[in-house]
């Protein structure tokens, strides 16, 4: 057990040092230098690099003069909370609609939900949003086109997750602007969700329906046990671990859409940063901000590696 | 298969269904009110501001963020013309010379409070002199405050022009020059130069917060800050003891929405009230919904193609006058501008009272391009770079999509081209250190003076890394306009540009491209916004409407 | 045991897998609609600047939004109408195909045989520099594509040749981890052994049994390789990072139209739906071509 969860943190720490090598290398474009460096050597340099790091200088914006931490975690929660909220949906409607098919597995309702399913995956997301946002927001006006909230709301940012200070905060809006807050999150996270949320509920399906062939089940069917009881029961926790990896690999996804569904939707988060650094060369906001999305989704990678160690006593291999 | 859990999952359905449905139906009517409510303004801006004090910065999204919003300046211009009037002050005398400059001040100017500062008296003679010091003095304890620069102030060499300031009452000012100046006035009617709170830089400094002196503004005008996040959203709330207007908007928004679309988009879902630069395409799209309105001013601005004169074969003459021949302007208004833009014939544009009209206009000729390529030794063409600039700028709203039209142009007379282009600050950088062949460029005015198109974009000495792209000197157009500037005859400052003008249109150092109305796409139900020629939107007198009373 | 016979049999082994991934795969219609749809896509892309009717890049100034021919104003001209600058986008589009396949065949060609050589050299490394590789190669697997991608295009600055090299980057770490383990497992496995015994050099070990093993696998990834070539090239056009304007590529005409998305929806709408045809039918294929030659399914 303990070797297995070293062997995790090894594996990620050597991630990790990779990962500074590469935004150290970015900050080397940097015309003007990130930190001062008391050393001319290169490899010297990216030492003192990680010691700034780790004293929270992250150095600062070329452009805006701005200290790139303090503008990381500025825009942050409005990327986290987006993200939460897509995973939400990714989770529950993913796996059940993975369960509808799987209880179905072989009728139209399968074949529908499994067409759909490919669909979905296949669908470019930046495409996406846009038909997303025309529907919606020009056609229809059921949704905003753009931002966190409606500006009639001024919502003094306490934590930054809008969600959270628009119930926190001192105003005089009551739940409208929470609901006004959600309506805002709305189509970005279904644009952020679509991908991941299709591979989901296949995986779920193509999970259930290797386990509903095993013996146990039947075992458990001529039992007289429900269909139902089978499939939340016994069934969906012996699939929990595939499907928390799965989940896990969806991340990468979730991060990728981020960016472009940040940019459709104007959403005032880390994606939108990146790009709008990368277009200005800002090169210290552009190795904080990848520095900071992958060391996230490092650390995320690291949480369910632990948590499917638990899960499956298979996987417990001693270090290679 | 059972299914029980199908009964389940349904009522789950029926569930999610009604809460989207309630969110569905619940919101219209608030995100509704709220566009139609009497004390909210959305303003959709497209950029940043780069700083809140417009000394510092001369952007147009720093103008709009401050000067006539948050600023006023000892006199500025009668909103949507170029007409000077009085502002905070009242009254001026110039003496005889043309040197000294008497000014008397309002005494009932109160300044804007927040959580730093309280003002203890109205503006007066120290607020003046504290402004332009700050700006004038390498020694003011202001002038490095967060290593900032005055750009316009040296840009205009006031801190040369400027002999000595003065304070001759409790609201008296006098300003020597060391030199007559004509186009003085215009300059301090200029949004750049606003007048600030001494009291509160005293107040700061005491506090050991000098640093807030520019980050939480403090001014005089119709609104006062409230909160700034950069790239997403600058508030403001009304300020009721503004001296001369009272506006019915209680707070104003500036949605920062870089991107036309999106601006669009916003606009046309009722996310704003006003955008500005609509693309021709809103414009087309506005133009069919009643409740939208368009404001047009003409503009003191000019697009460019201008060519780098030290560079062969751009240094013939004949070379430039093809160029001028080869380009098929309308089509470029046409398809950049959507028609609502006048060609231009050179820097200044019929709204100047200097506009020369000139005998021959520029036409598209193709076949006397090619020949004057033939006189000029270059009838087997050459390769050009056209540098487009990477946004988008009220004169020109499509640097790209011009480009791509005059890389097709060109074709036609044996030149085949590329489009260059970088990120803004390099562009600029590199077209001022004279990289280029070609670019594609324009001017917005920061005052009404004919001179302020001439001396910045055709001198000598802005043509070394100045703003002088073109990088042409030549000696006699220099000379004629040096003179008109020191004249104060209005005629006989005509008579100079006339010869200048006739001068450029022989040179030819640019193509110029267009004059643009500054437009603006506005609610129905807003009223008295204004566009100033010089770009700068106004909102000091602002009013909203319900929507009934718009039709 | 005799090597020879092992060999036969194996050999007889994998014609039948062969015959019998045939036959799962001409079962499999979603497959079989996806190989066809993109082989018709490939042939617009190949015979594109013989059936276009226009230059891509030529412009009718005159014309700009004409809508389709099947809405009212459109007309057989520009039968699926025309952009802002009068530009036929039938013939964009054809351009753009003929750009988004062939780039990203040549992504994946390239990323494919690089990845191949790497885990190949890899897999007969020490084990701790192959470990260290390795790692490596999980790094870049786990940042997610476009962070990388954007990392690149930082560093090196935008442009299409930029993205490409970005992206083949992207694609590298599946290659190699795919031989390398592919090389790994078969190394160990009871016929080489018995072949190594019996003398066989490495090489002829190599070309005769490890390649044609891992191959379906490899296959496999290309396909769906492509199409995260395809999706990256037009997510980074679209970002601004990729194509730059006037090049006719998907993701930029789709970042080009968002300006005229009320007012002329089919700029925006025809070089989207390209896209996900495209990239629908390259996922149909690859899930056909897995559920076929996957032997662990296959069995």
């Amino acid at each position: 057990m303990l070797i297995s969860l070293l062997r995790i943190f090894v594996t990620a720490l050597i991630s990790l040092i990779g990962l500074t090598v590469i935004t150290f290398a970015i900050s080397l474009q940097s015309s003007i230098p990130l930190h001062d460096y008391q050393s001319h050597s290169v490899f010297v340099q990216y030492f003192e690099y990680l010691g700034y790091l780790f004293q929270a200088n992250w150095g600062t914006s070329n452009i805006t003069g701005s200290d790139v931490l303090s503008e990381f975690l500025k825009h942050f929660p409005a990327t986290l909370e987006l993200l939460l909220f897509a995973l939400l949906i990714v989770f529950i409607c993913g796996i059940s609609l993975g369960i509808v098919a799987a209880k179905n597995r072989g009728t139209w309702i399968d074949n529908s939900v499994m067409g759909a399913t490919l669909v979905g995956y296949s669908m470019p997301i930046f495409w996406w949003g846009l038909l997303l946002v025309l529907f919606f927001s020009l056609f229809l006006g059921i949704f905003p086109v753009a931002g966190r909230i409606d500006y009639q709301y001024y919502i003094e940012p306490i934590s930054r997750f809008m969600l959270v200070d628009t119930l926190i905060g001192n105003h005089s809006y009551g739940l409208s602007a929470f609901f006004n807050a959600l309506n805002h999150l709305i189509l970005p996270a279904i644009t952020l969700s679509w991908v991941p949320m299709a591979i989901m509920a296949r995986m779920t399906r193509s999970a259930l329906v290797n386990i509903l062939k095993f013996e146990y089940v039947r075992t458990a069917r001529s039992k007289g046990l429900s269909e139902n009881r089978i499939i939340w029961v016994h069934a969906l926790r012996n699939a929990l671990q595939s499907l928390l990896t799965i989940g896990g690999l969806q991340i990468s996804i979730l991060m990728t859409g981020i960016i472009i569904t940040e940019h459709i939707f104007a959403w005032p988060g880390v994606g939108n940063w990146l790009l709008r650094s990368v277009a200005r060369q800002d090169y210290p906001s552009i190795q904080g901000g990848i520095l900071a999305l992958s060391f996230m989704v490092i650390i995320f990678n690291v949480f369910i590696d632990i948590i499917s160690n638990f899960l499956d006593p298979k996987k417990r291999r001693p270090l290679a | 298969m059972s299914f029980v859990s199908e009964k389940k999952s349904s009522h789950t359905k029926l569930l999610l269904l009604s809460f989207l449905a309630c969110l569905i139906g619940c919101q219209p009517s608030i995100s509704v009110d709220s566009k139609t409510g009497s004390n909210l303004l959305v303003y959709c801006s497209e950029g940043s501001p780069v700083s809140l004090n417009p000394q510092t910065n001369t952007s147009g999204t720093t103008v709009d963020a401050t000067a006539p919003t948050l600023f006023n300046q000892l006199l500025d211009y009668i909103p949507g013309t170029t007409e000077l009037r009085p502002s905070i002050a009242t009254e001026w005398s110039i003496n005889e010379k043309g040197t000294i400059y008497r000014f008397t001040l309002r005494d009932d100017i109160a300044f804007h409070s927040n959580e730093h500062f309280s003002p203890s008296r109205h503006l007066n003679a120290d607020d003046v002199i504290f402004s332009y010091n700050r700006q004038r003095l390498a020694n003011h304890p202001l002038h490095n405050l967060n290593g900032n620069s005055y750009p316009y102030f040296n840009g205009q060499g006031l801190a040369k022009l400027i002999k000595r300031i003065e304070k001759t009452g409790q609201y008296q000012v006098e300003i020597e020059l060391t030199r007559p100046e004509s186009p003085f006035l215009s300059i301090l009617a200029t949004p750049f130069l606003p007048i600030q709170s001494k009291e509160y830089a005293d107040t700061l400094m005491k506090k050991n917060q000098l640093e807030l002196y520019d980050k939480n503004p403090i001014g005089t005008g119709p609104f006062q800050y409230l909160a700034y996040e950069a790239d997403s959203y600058l508030r403001f709330k009304r300020f009721d003891k503004h001296f001369a207007f009272q506006s019915s908007v209680e707070h104003l928004v500036y949605s920062i929405t870089p991107d036309p679309a999106m601006r669009f988009a916003r606009f046309s879902a009722g996310e704003c009230d006003i955008m500005r630069y609509p693309l021709p395409v809103h414009n087309k799209l506005a133009a069919q919904d009643n409740t939208i309105e368009t404001i047009q001013t003409p503009a003191l601005n000019v697009a460019y193609w201008g060519f780098n004169t030290q560079k062969p074969p751009l240094n013939e003459p004949k070379v430039r006058q093809a160029l001028n021949f080869a380009v098929n302007r309308k089509a470029i208004a046409r398809a950049v501008y959507d028609n609502q833009a006048i060609l231009a014939e050179g820097p200044l544009g019929p709204s100047s009272w200097a506009y020369a009209i000139s005998q021959d206009k520029i036409i598209y000729n193709p076949e006397k391009a090619r020949q004057l390529l033939q006189e000029a030794g270059y009838g087997e063409g050459f390769n050009l770079d056209i540098w487009a600039m990477p946004v988008q700028r009220a004169y020109n709203p499509n640097a790209r999509k011009m480009a791509e039209m005059i890389q097709q142009d060109l074709l036609e007379i044996g030149i085949t081209s590329n489009i260059v282009s970088y990120q803004w600050g390099t562009f600029l950088n590199r077209v001022a250190a004279g990289q280029h062949q070609t670019v594609l460029l324009g001017w917005s005015a920061d005052n009404a003076d004919p001179d302020n198109f001439l001396t910045p974009l055709l001198s000598c000495a802005a043509s070394n890394n100045g703003s002088n792209y073109s990088r042409w000197c030549h000696t006699e157009f220099d000379n004629i306009i040096l003179k008109a500037r020191q004249e104060s005859d209005i005629e006989k400052r005509k008579l100079y540009y006339q010869q200048a003008q006739k001068i450029l249109h022989f040179e030819k150092p640019w193509l110029p491209i267009a004059h643009t109305p500054n437009n603006l796409l506005i609610k129905n139900t807003v009223k008295d916004v204004n566009l100033s020629p010089l770009g700068t939107i106004n909102f000091e007198g602002v009013t909203i409407i319900s929507k009934e009373d718009a039709f | 045991m005799n090597y020879a016979k092992v060999n036969g049999l194996a050999h007889r082994l994998k014609l039948f897998k062969a015959k019998a991934s045939w036959q799962m795969f001409r079962q499999n219609y979603g497959a079989v609609f996806g190989a066809a749809v993109i082989i018709i896509i490939i042939l617009l892309a190949i015979i594109g600047p013989w059936i276009a009717p226009y230059d891509p890049a030529q412009q009718f100034s005159n014309k700009s939004f004409q809508p389709p021919v099947w809405n009212i104003g459109g007309s057989f001209s520009h039968f699926l109408g025309t952009d802002d600058l009068g530009r036929d986008l039938f013939s964009r589009l054809l351009h753009g195909a003929r750009l988004s396949l062939f780039l990203s065949a040549f992504i994946v060609f390239v990323s494919a045989i690089v990845g191949v050589l790497i885990g190949a050299f890899t897999a007969f490394l020490p084990p701790i520099l192959r470990s260290v590789v390795m790692r490596v190669m999980d790094l870049m697997l786990s940042l997610p594509s476009l962070i990388l991608a954007i990392t690149v295009v930082a560093i090196i600055g935008p442009g299409i040749t930029n993205a490409a090299y970005a992206v083949i980057l992207v694609l590298i770490p599946q290659f190699v981890k795919i031989t390398q383990s592919g090389i790994s497992q078969e190394l160990n496995k009871e016929y080489s052994m018995a072949a190594k015994l019996d003398g066989a050099s490495q090489n002829r070990l190599l070309f005769k049994h490890l390649g044609p093993n891992i191959v379906p696998a490899i296959i496999v990834q290309i396909t769906f390789s492509f199409s995260t070539a395809l999706l990256d090239i037009a997510a980074l056009g679209f970002l601004g990072l990729g194509a730059q304007p006037p090049i006719a590529e998907w993701g930029t005409m789709l970042a080009e139209s968002r300006s005229y998305i009320q007012y002329a929806p089919w700029t925006m709408a025809l070089p989207g739906l390209a896209i996900f045809l495209t990239i629908l039918s390259i996922n149909l294929l690859g899930d056909g071509l897995r559920d076929a030659l996957d032997p662990q399914i296959n069995q």
